[in-house]
C-alpha cells in the first residue's frame, strides 16, 4: 500500500464548504439575509460549535455579516478586500511584487490564448466600451484606475472560465494599490494606446501582436519594483 | 466561545488586529516568530482581552498567525494558498466548473513550460527523469499516480515561481478531493507505458527547447485524463 497526500478536512472546513454552496446556490444577493443559525444547525446537522466556527470565520473573509439580535446577512466579498487583510507587508517588498508581476503576466498572456483558441467569435463590445470610456475620462482629467482594472478583468471574463478568473483575479488585487503610482496623466494616454492596440489585436485573432503589445504594456510596472 | 460577540467589541477588533499587524511589520517579525500574549497586548493597545482575544482570532482565521499548543500565538509563514483556496468553487460542483479548473491547471503548466524553457539548465531535469524511471517499475497503480502528480509538480517548481507552484498545490488538493473514482480505477499496462512515454518524450522536448511541440504533447496528455468525469 502506499502512502497517499492525506487531504485533511475538519469539521469546520466542511461546514465552511457547504455553507459557501448554500450562499452560491441559494441565490442570495449581497445585503439578503441569510439562513439563521438554528436553520443551519439542522440543514448541515452539524453542532451549534462548529457552526458557529465556521459562520465566524465566513465572517472574517467578508462573506458574510453576524448581526447580533439581528440576523446573518450575505455580504459582498470582494477580493481586493481580503487581499488587503491577508498581504500586510506584501506589497511593500520589491521582490514579492516582481514576482506577482510575472505570474500577473504569465496569467494574461495564457488568458490571451484561451480567447484565441475559443471557436465562437469574441465579443468586443465591453472592451470597446472601457476604451471609449477610458478616453473620455482621460480627456475629462478624470481618474482612469478603475478603467484600467477593469479592461484586465475583462480580459479574463473573455476567457469563459469563470475559475480562471477568479483565481487571477488575486493576482491582480495586488497591483491595486500601486496604480495611482503608474497612472498619472500622461501616461493615461500610453495606457489607453496599449490597451486599444490589445483589444485590435484579438479582434484580428493575432496572438502575437495580442502577446507583444500586453508584455509591452505590462512591463511598466517593473520600474515601480527595482530594487 | 459561548456568548455572540457584539457589535462594538467586533468593529474595535478589526481596528486592532490592524494595530497587531502593523506592530509585526515595525517589529520586523518573521514567520516563527512569537507574539507578545493576550495580556500584554491588551495592555500595550489599552483594549479590553475580549476585543484582543477576537483580533487575534480574525489573524487566525486569515492564516496570519498560529496557535502553538501551550506556547503561544507565532507569525506564520504567508502564502496566497488560503485566498486561492477561498476562490476555488465548492468541490462537488458542476461538470462545467470542474472543467474549468482543468482547464486553468493545463493553463498554469503551459505557463511553467514557456517560462522554462527559456530559463534552465539540462541538469535541472535530471530529478524528473529520475521519477520517471521510478515510475517504469513493479509499482501499484496509486504509486504510479502519485509519481505521476509528482513530476508534473516539479515541473512546474521548476519554474521557481511561487504562486504557479501554490496555485499547482491548491488546485491538486482540490482534485484530490473529489479524485476518489479514478484513483482507485486501474491503470492497464499500455496506459502506463503510453503515459511513460509522454512523460520521456516532454522531457526531451524542453532539453531541445521545442517549445511547441512541447505544449502540444502537454495538451495531449493532461486533458484526456479528466475527461473520465
Amino acid at each position: 500500500m502506499s502512502l497517499e497526500p492525506i487531504v485533511r478536512t475538519s469539521l469546520k472546513e466542511q461546514a465552511i464548504a457547504k455553507i459557501r454552496e448554500f450562499i452560491t446556490d441559494g441565490g442570495f444577493r449581497a445585503g439578503h439575509r441569510f439562513y439563521s443559525e438554528k436553520e443551519l444547525i439542522e440543514r448541515l446537522e452539524m453542532s451549534r460549535t462548529v457552526i458557529r466556527e465556521a459562520l465566524k470565520s465566513l465572517e472574517t473573509i467578508g462573506l458574510l455579516q453576524i448581526k447580533p439580535g439581528d440576523g446573518i446577512y450575505v455580504s459582498e466579498a470582494s477580493i481586493s478586500h481580503i487581499v488587503d487583510q491577508v498581504s500586510f507587508g506584501w506589497t511593500q517588498s520589491p521582490a514579492r511584487m516582481r514576482e506577482l508581476l510575472e505570474t500577473r503576466v504569465m496569467l494574461e498572456k495564457a488568458a490571451l490564448e484561451l480567447i484565441l483558441s475559443r471557436s465562437q467569435p469574441i465579443a468586443l463590445d465591453a472592451l470597446d466600451r472601457i476604451n471609449a470610456q477610458m478616453a473620455a475620462a482621460i480627456e475629462n482629467g478624470e481618474s482612469i484606475i478603475e478603467l484600467d482594472i477593469a479592461f484586465h478583468r475583462s480580459l479574463f471574463q473573455l476567457t469563459g472560465n469563470a475559475t480562471f478568473q477568479e483565481l487571477s483575479e488575486v493576482i491582480s488585487a495586488f497591483f491595486h494599490d500601486w496604480r495611482d503610482q503608474l497612472l498619472d496623466k500622461e501616461s493615461g494616454y500610453i495606457t489607453l494606446r496599449d490597451h486599444e492596440e490589445i483589444t485590435k489585436a484579438i479582434a484580428k485573432k493575432n496572438m502575437a501582436a495580442a502577446k507583444t503589445w500586453l508584455e509591452h504594456h505590462l512591463s511598466v510596472w517593473e520600474r515601480l519594483f527595482e530594487q | 466561545m459561548k456568548q455572540p460577540i457584539s457589535n462594538e467589541i467586533k468593529s474595535l477588533s478589526w481596528i486592532v488586529s490592524d494595530r497587531i499587524k502593523q506592530y509585526m511589520i515595525d517589529q520586523q517579525l518573521k514567520p516563527g516568530d512569537r507574539l507578545p500574549p493576550e495580556r500584554a497586548l491588551s495592555e500595550a493597545l489599552a483594549v479590553s482581552r475580549p476585543v484582543v482575544r477576537e483580533a487575534l482570532s480574525h489573524l487566525e482565521t486569515l492564516g496570519l498567525i498560529e496557535k502553538h499548543q501551550g506556547r503561544g500565538l507565532f507569525v506564520k509563514e504567508q502564502n496566497l494558498s488560503r485566498l486561492f483556496q477561498e476562490m476555488l468553487p465548492p468541490s462537488n460542483h458542476d461538470k462545467q466548473t470542474f472543467k474549468q479548473v482543468v482547464e486553468f491547471r493545463f493553463m498554469i503548466e503551459q505557463a511553467a513550460l514557456s517560462h522554462i524553457m527559456n530559463n534552465i539548465r539540462v541538469e535541472q531535469l535530471q530529478p524528473l527523469y529520475k521519477i520517471i524511471e521510478q515510475s517504469e517499475g513493479n509499482i501499484s497503480d496509486s504509486e504510479f499516480v502519485r509519481l505521476d502528480h509528482e513530476l508534473h509538480r516539479q515541473l512546474i517548481q521548476l519554474s521557481s515561481n511561487p504562486y504557479l507552484v501554490e496555485l499547482t498545490t491548491v488546485i491538486d488538493n482540490f482534485f484530490a478531493l473529489i479524485e476518489q473514482p479514478v484513483r482507485d480505477k486501474t491503470l492497464s499496462m499500455e496506459e502506463r507505458n503510453q503515459s511513460i512515454r509522454q512523460h520521456r518524450q516532454l522531457l526531451d522536448f524542453i532539453e531541445q527547447g521545442q517549445k511547441g511541440s512541447a505544449i502540444e504533447l502537454l495538451e495531449e496528455h493532461l486533458l484526456p485524463i479528466y475527461s473520465d468525469f
